[in-house]
């Protein structure tokens, strides 16, 4: 009898350990099925600019394709900053699932979005600045989420101002080669149009780079 | 020796802390999912006995009582206990004897207003040897110790003696309750004691494992503490002792939801000092009666019981060095966040997107559910309601009772390892 009633205790707490762990599971899963729809949308118009751009420089700089590309500009940028929220705070929940493979494919067409925006610079008449930040995703490093949230304020108040962002974390071949390129080694760092600025940049500063007038 | 000893279990404690600092998150979760499994089957284990039926068996006999109130300087509370303790109603008259241990205060002439025996012992000797005085001398069939602080109802013995009749019953407790708690540390034990008197010792009673005898009030029979040779008047927590030495010579301990008030440390330097002499009276005697470590011979005391109480002090100081770390890491991070703040005047944005929820939320938000459980259980008992007077008690007992519950325990260890000497 005393058996039995220690069978039932056992068998009980691992049932309930496992609804624990379930539910856990469950909301990770939740969190990487949300953050991959997401996903797939902005890696998917990143792909789209990228064969526009390249069409764009087949055709030597058509203005009319430039407003094409510049309208929809528009619409990806928003989505940069509210995914990359998402991704953080998902990141930082999740205990079972990683976020790597999903991560770098945001990272990367961030930078694809980013090499677009310069490459419109070039070949079409643009007045807006491409601000690529550098951040860190190791928790220490809470100098990025300050900066990420002067950022999101610049972004809000400039419309003329690009954001995309950059673990420094990461080790990606085409990131590898920005970040030896624009002499990047630490985290928060900004690239303002192709210029590199160390360390936490309050707004003020961040405005008068993008030479933002409101 | 000792004091090598003592150098030694500090360099443990850092490096404990220290290897929680530096835990990657798979240590982290390894460790939160076995405290985690320990903490589940014991609550699920009490929570099962809940389905089990248990009458105390009834007899007509009121047989005759000795009630012993040992004191030493406590003028302030032995007038109230007194006029409780002779208000109780019995079918005989019942003697009161009050050990009066070397007072250097006006305990005596107090007591001496009263109708009671006074036993005067010029050397304070402790409360151990003057119960064993008293019972030496006592010839009744059942011996009630009540302490000088503690106020039993009226209707006590009329409502617990029937249930004494079995000869094999060494002792029988009853649910301690906070008497008018008034400082935040009082409300905190308040809501402690429902737990840890209330639904904890009801839900053990059914499977006869209840181990310490409360000191307030414990109705012991006479015959039991004569033959086990009374309370040990070395042992600092005489009262768990008690219980252990009455399960090894196979008596029963039972337990009834009536509630027994009793005054509590007001300070948080007095609840220190009770805290650590328990909880080094604990360490003392798991380890004199560790032979019950799953041991079959005891039934559930022997197998899970104890054990349990064994094991309660190593994960509770282990976890106290976990929490400790943890909210190192969190101070640190919230200072640079002020330094954020005064400097970059930024803030974080708080996000009500639920996803964001964290896993350690959810066990958190698990071990509320079961204290708050087991707090209605013992409401129940003793037909109460969580009235808005004990919300300070509930929100102290929530965030800052586990804290500094296990930083007692973390300091009696030290203590006993160390080996400082030992204080009532």
């Amino acid at each position: 009898m005393v058996n039995l009633k220690y069978a039932m205790a056992a068998v009980l707490t691992v049932n309930l350990f496992f609804i624990v762990l379930s539910v856990i599971d469950y909301m990770d899963m939740q969190r990487m099925l949300r953050f991959t729809n997401d996903l797939a949308s902005f890696s998917t118009g990143a792909q789209d600019l990228e064969s526009a751009m390249a069409m764009i420089q087949l055709e030597k700089s058509n203005p009319e394709y430039c407003t094409i590309v510049d309208s929809a500009y528009y619409q990806k940028i928003g989505q940069t900053n509210a995914l990359m929220e998402k991704m953080l705070g998902y990141e930082r929940a999740n205990l079972f699932t990683e976020f790597f493979a999903l991560k770098r494919q945001f990272l990367l067409s961030n930078i694809q979005l980013w090499q677009v925006s310069q490459m419109e610079r070039q070949y079409c008449y643009a007045n807006h600045s491409d601000l690529l930040y550098i951040y860190s995703s190791k928790p220490s490093c809470s100098e990025c989420q300050i900066q990420g949230r002067m950022i999101d304020s610049v972004r809000e108040s400039c419309k003329n101002v690009r954001v995309f962002v950059m673990d420094i974390e990461e080790s990606m071949t085409s990131l590898d080669i920005i970040k030896m390129k624009y002499n990047v080694t630490s985290a928060p760092s900004l690239v303002i149009d192709g210029k590199t600025y160390k360390g936490v940049m309050d707004e003020a500063a961040i405005k008068k780079a993008v030479s933002c007038g409101s | 020796m000792r004091k090598f000893l003592g150098f030694i279990s500090i360099l443990g404690f850092i490096a404990a802390i220290l290897v929680f600092m530096v835990a990657d998150a798979t240590i982290q979760l390894a460790f939160v999912t076995a405290i985690f499994l320990f903490s589940l089957f014991t609550v699920t284990f009490y929570g099962l006995t809940l389905l089990e039926e248990k009458r105390l068996p009834v007899s007509k006999e009121f047989p005759s009582l000795t009630v012993i109130v040992p004191s030493f300087n406590s003028e302030k509370t032995i007038g109230e206990c007194l006029q409780h303790v002779l208000a109780m109603e019995y079918p005989h008259k019942f003697e009161v004897v009050l050990v009066d241990d070397g007072s250097t205060d006006s305990t005596r002439e107090i007591a001496s207003r009263y109708p009671v025996r006074i036993m005067h012992r010029k050397q304070n000797k402790g409360k151990a040897a003057s119960l064993n005085e008293a019972i030496m001398q006592a010839r009744s069939e059942l011996i009630a110790c009540v302490d000088s602080d503690t106020y039993p109802p009226k209707s006590l013995l009329m409502r617990s003696i029937p249930h004494m009749g079995d000869p094999n019953l060494g002792a029988m407790t009853f649910f301690i309750t906070v008497h008018k708690p008034r400082t935040i540390w009082q409300k905190m034990q308040e809501m402690e004691y429902l737990f840890s008197f209330g639904a904890f010792p009801y839900l053990g009673s059914k499977f006869n494992s209840i181990l310490v005898t409360p000191g307030p009030l414990t109705i012991f029979r006479r015959t039991a503490l004569v033959k086990i040779g009374g309370f040990a008047e070395d042992n600092i927590t005489e009262d768990f002792e008690m219980g252990l030495k009455l399960h090894r010579a196979r008596f029963r301990i039972d337990y009834l939801p009536i509630s027994i008030p009793t005054e509590v440390p007001t300070s948080f330097s007095a609840l220190m000092r009770q805290r650590i002499r328990w909880y080094r009276g604990t360490i003392y005697n798991v380890l004199l009666y560790k032979d019950f470590m799953f041991n079959r011979k005891y039934a559930d005391v022997g197998t899970f019981a104890f054990p349990i109480i064994a094991l309660y002090i190593p994960v509770t100081v282990v976890s106290f060095f976990f929490v400790l770390a943890r909210m190192m890491h969190f101070l640190q991070d919230s200072a640079t966040q002020a330094f954020q703040f005064i400097v970059y005047q930024q803030s974080l944005p708080l996000t009500l997107d639920p996803l964001f929820i964290r896993p350690d939320m959810l066990l958190f938000a698990s071990f509320l559910v079961t204290y708050v459980f087991f707090l209605w259980i013992s409401l129940g008992l003793i037909s109460e309601k969580f009235t808005a007077r004990r919300i300070t008690g509930f929100l102290m007992v929530i965030f800052v009772y586990p804290f500094v519950n296990a930083g007692f325990y973390a300091l009696s260890l030290y203590k006993e390892i160390a080996g400082s000497d030992l204080q009532w």
